[in-house]
Formats: structure tokens, sequence, C-alpha cells
């Protein structure tokens, strides 16, 4: 087991099928232990699908998922004491402030880890006592965030990180992340930003159609769309796949 | 323990905030006493009978337990389900046990408010004596609850969604309270739907809480106690192997 200790996320043949629709292709990838993995592709290819399954907030339809050697299905309370996840779309009680939602979701991690300095860093400590539904869109995404980080992972899941942040808040989202990464933490995000993948990714793949179009490091996806930029290089890839 | 003391504590203050949870759970429980009191006559008969009140005390106290038991549990944790909160919740170290658990202990204390008030109520405004001990009173209040509660952790398990859990509640809800001889008197209908209405478990329950008020023994009422039981034991274990995060995930 600790051979292979470096792989902190296999992926084999993974399929999602709703009725008779397949959302995700019987598609395989690993993460490397300290990796930035960037999973892109239009809206609809199955990125937050391929997320999902591989967690167990879905039904896996096919496949087999090993998250730091565990089953995050079979062992889910083992696998989730190490692994911090932020879903695109996040769910609190109704009327809860941001400081009992900080509070009630760091006592769920054994030891309780402490939260009030991270809420200062993304600048949220005078928020402590707002419900959580007044806060602002940017607010609300930085809370996420920081939930899902809140007891140090090693391996964390972010779908959609950035979305609806302003340009500071970015660069404040992406510091941070590369901080968790420098202290020995695994990131897979999703994204629809390039410059956000060029900056913080190590590798990616992209997803069309529920299916990987292409995968690699950054320099080698930008060359293999036959481009200087990665944003023209990932349009090239889509169209080129594009019926 | 210091985890469930924070969960309890925020679901506490939550259910406070609600103004839905105070109307239902607290309020009108109470409500209901005072208009059946006005209605028939708070004061015992010159005789030394015991008062309608008196007599049917197990009824005001379960109307609690039911709109507790069967609206509010449920409803909560369905819209939970909903609202993608155990969604986010699955992907954290938290058993469901803990979570079903601190939320039948929040549920409970509003139960227990509900029923303190109409307890006082009762007592200082309508002059309520009770035959039975305390004791006896409490253990059997316990019973009813647990039983009616553990119906509701089950609807909270298996409903689809939120639309079907809020119709099932409905068809257990309005049913218990209107035939089990809490908010309308049970003699007031004809014996056939007596009859009927005895296959409610609230209905066996308000038997069951009714007599030991009444300074009964628990030994007259061995069917209830078993049924109330068996309820209990059957509805709590179905609903911790039929609970889902979410209706997609994996178990």
């Amino acid at each position: 087991m600790d051979t292979n200790l470096e792989e902190v996320l296999q992926v084999q043949n993974l399929s999602k099928s709703y009725g008779s629709f397949t959302a995700v292709k019987e598609i395989s990838f690993t993460v490397q232990r300290g990796e930035i993995l960037g999973i892109l592709g239009p809206n609809g290819s199955g990125k937050t699908s391929t997320l999902e399954s591989t967690l167990g907030s879905r039904s896996r339809s096919g496949g087999t998922v090993s998250v730091l050697g565990m089953d995050p299905v079979a062992q889910r309370r083992r696998v989730f004491q190490k692994v911090g996840v932020q879903f695109q779309d996040s769910a609190w009680q109704t009327g809860i402030r941001v400081g009992e939602l900080c509070k009630a979701t760091a006592c769920l991690y054994e030891p309780i880890p402490q939260w009030r300095g991270t809420l200062e860093r993304f600048d949220l400590e005078k928020r402590i006592r707002t419900p959580v539904e007044s806060l602002s869109g940017g607010e609300r995404q930085k809370l996420a965030i920081l939930l899902a980080c809140i007891h140090q992972p090693r391996l964390i899941f972010l779908d959609e990180l950035t979305t609806g942040l302003d340009p500071l808040a970015r660069r404040e989202t992406w510091r941070y992340i590369k901080q968790l990464q420098s202290a020995g933490s695994t990131v897979v995000l999703t994204s629809h930003y390039m410059d956000e993948v060029e900056e913080l990714c190590s590798r990616a793949l992209i997803l069309h159609n529920g299916s990987i179009v292409a995968e690699g490091s950054i320099p080698e996806l930008v060359s293999h769309g036959g481009s200087h930029r990665l944003e023209d290089a990932y349009i090239n890839i889509i169209e080129g796949v594009s019926p | 323990m210091k985890r469930f003391r924070i969960l309890f504590t925020t679901e506490l203050k939550l259910s406070l905030r609600s103004p839905d949870a105070i109307l239902f759970s607290l309020l009108m429980p109470v409500l209901v006493l005072v208009v059946i009191a006005l209605i028939y006559g708070p004061a015992g008969s010159a005789d030394g009978q015991s008062s309608m009140i008196e007599q049917t005390f197990g009824a005001f106290i379960s109307i609690g337990i039911c709109a507790i038991g069967l609206m509010g549990l449920p409803l909560v944790l369905a819209e939970y389900r909903h609202k993608k909160v155990l969604k986010r919740l699955q992907v954290t170290p938290v058993h469901p046990g803990l979570l079903l658990g601190v939320q039948f202990a929040v549920q409970t204390l509003m139960a227990l408010l509900s029923a303190a008030l109409v307890i006082i109520v009762a007592f200082v405004f309508f002059g309520l004596r009770l035959e039975g001990s305390p004791e006896a009173i409490a253990a059997a209040y316990l019973l009813v609850l647990v039983s009616i509660f553990s119906i509701g952790l089950l609807i909270a398990s298996t409903a689809k969604d939120i639309k079907q859990a809020g119709i099932i509640c409905s068809i257990l809800y309005f049913p218990m309270l209107l035939f089990s001889g809490t908010t309308i008197p049970i003699h007031v209908f004809p014996q056939p739907l007596q009859t009927a209405a005895g296959i409610l478990p609230l209905r066996q329950g308000i038997i069951l809480l009714n007599g030991i008020s009444n300074g009964d023994s628990f030994t007259l009422f061995g069917p209830q106690v078993t049924v109330l039981l068996l309820i209990a034991v059957v509805a709590t274990l179905a609903s911790i192997f039929t609970f889902r995060w979410d209706m997609d995930s994996a178990r």
C-alpha cells in the first residue's frame, strides 16, 4: 500500500449515466501528491458529474475510484477526514450565521480545527454574525472554499472555485490554494477560466461529451492545441472534436 | 459529546428562529387547550368527578408530539436534503446517526417545551389536577414521543423529495390530529369512526396517556405499550438503514 502512496487519486473507467443519457464515459485518470489538476470542458461536458461520482455524492454507473487508497463510499468517514470538497452550489441551513456554520462544520473533524484565522484571511471576520444568505455572492464563495479547507485536507476538490469572485478575491483565493499546495495538499479543480488554470494547475484534462479529449501539462496542452496561449489551444481542441 | 453539543446548540437556535416552529410546535397546543377548555368548561364537576381537561389531558400534551414528530422533524430533514445541506455533510466525516440524533434531540426539547406550556396553562388557569404519578406520566409521554418521532424519521429517510415528504406528512398528520382525540374530543365521533381511529398510533398513545394521567397502571395498557414500542424500534431502525444524503448519492 505504501508503494503507491504518491498517487492520491485513482479513477478507472468511471461512468455516470442519468437514465439513457451518459454524462461520463469510462474515463480514467490519476492525480499525484502535490499536484493541482484542472478539469476543463464546456458546460455539460461532464466535469461536475466526474467530480461528484468520484466522491460518491452521485452514484457511479461503473468503474472504480481510490481516494488516498480508500473507497470514498465504503470508507466515507475515513476518507473525508482527510479530503475537502467545495461543490458548485453550496448549501446551508436557512438562517444560519457565518460563525455558526464555521463552528458546526469544524466540529465534525477530529481534532476540531481552528478557523478564525482563515476567516480573517478571507476578510470575513466582520461577517461572523451575518446570516449566510445575506452575504454577497463572492463572500459566499470564499466561505465555501474556507469550509472545504477548514481541516487542512490532504486532497481538495473545488468545483468552479472562483466563479462569482472579483479580481482581488480571485488573486487571494489563488494565493490561498498555492499555500495549501506548498503545505502538502493536492488539489483537483474544475474551471472555465484559462488564466486561472495556467496560474494554478500543473496538469489539466479536457472533457468533451463525457470523454477526455486532451490531457497533459499546461505547456503540452498549449502545443497540442497548436497555439501559444492555453485559451486558444483549448478552443482549438474543443472545436476539433465537435461535430 | 462536544460535537453533539455544538450541533445541538446550532440546530436548536435555527429551530427557535423559525416562525413555523414557534407557531405550530409551541403555541398551537396551548391554543387548542384554551379553546377546548372554554367550550367544555374548565372546572371539575361539583360531585368531585374529574374535568374534561383532566380526562383528556393526554390528548392535549400529544398535540405537540404530533405537530413536531410528523411535521417539524421530517420536514426539517427533508428540507436539508432538498437544499443539499446533507450533500455537503456527506463529504465530511459526520455519521448520519449523529445528524438524526441531534435533530431528534432538538425536536424532543421543542416538544417538552410545548408540553410544559400546556401543563402550566392547564394548571394555572383551568385547575388541572392529575391522579397519575408524574414519573409514570413522563414515562408514557416519552414512549409516545419516541414512537411518533420515529415515524417522522422514517418519512424523512424515505421520501423522494420535499414535496413527497410534505404530502406524506399531511396524510399522517391531519388524520392523527383530528381523529386521535387531540383537537376534537373522540366521543363526538360515531362509534364506527372511533373504532377505526384505533388504527392510528397516536390514538393508542392517547389512550395510554389518558389512562396513566388518571392514575391507571401501565399493566392495563399492554397492547398500547407493545404497539408503541414496536413502532419505535422498527421505524427507527428502518430510518437508519434507508437514510440517503441525496437522492442520487451513493449510500
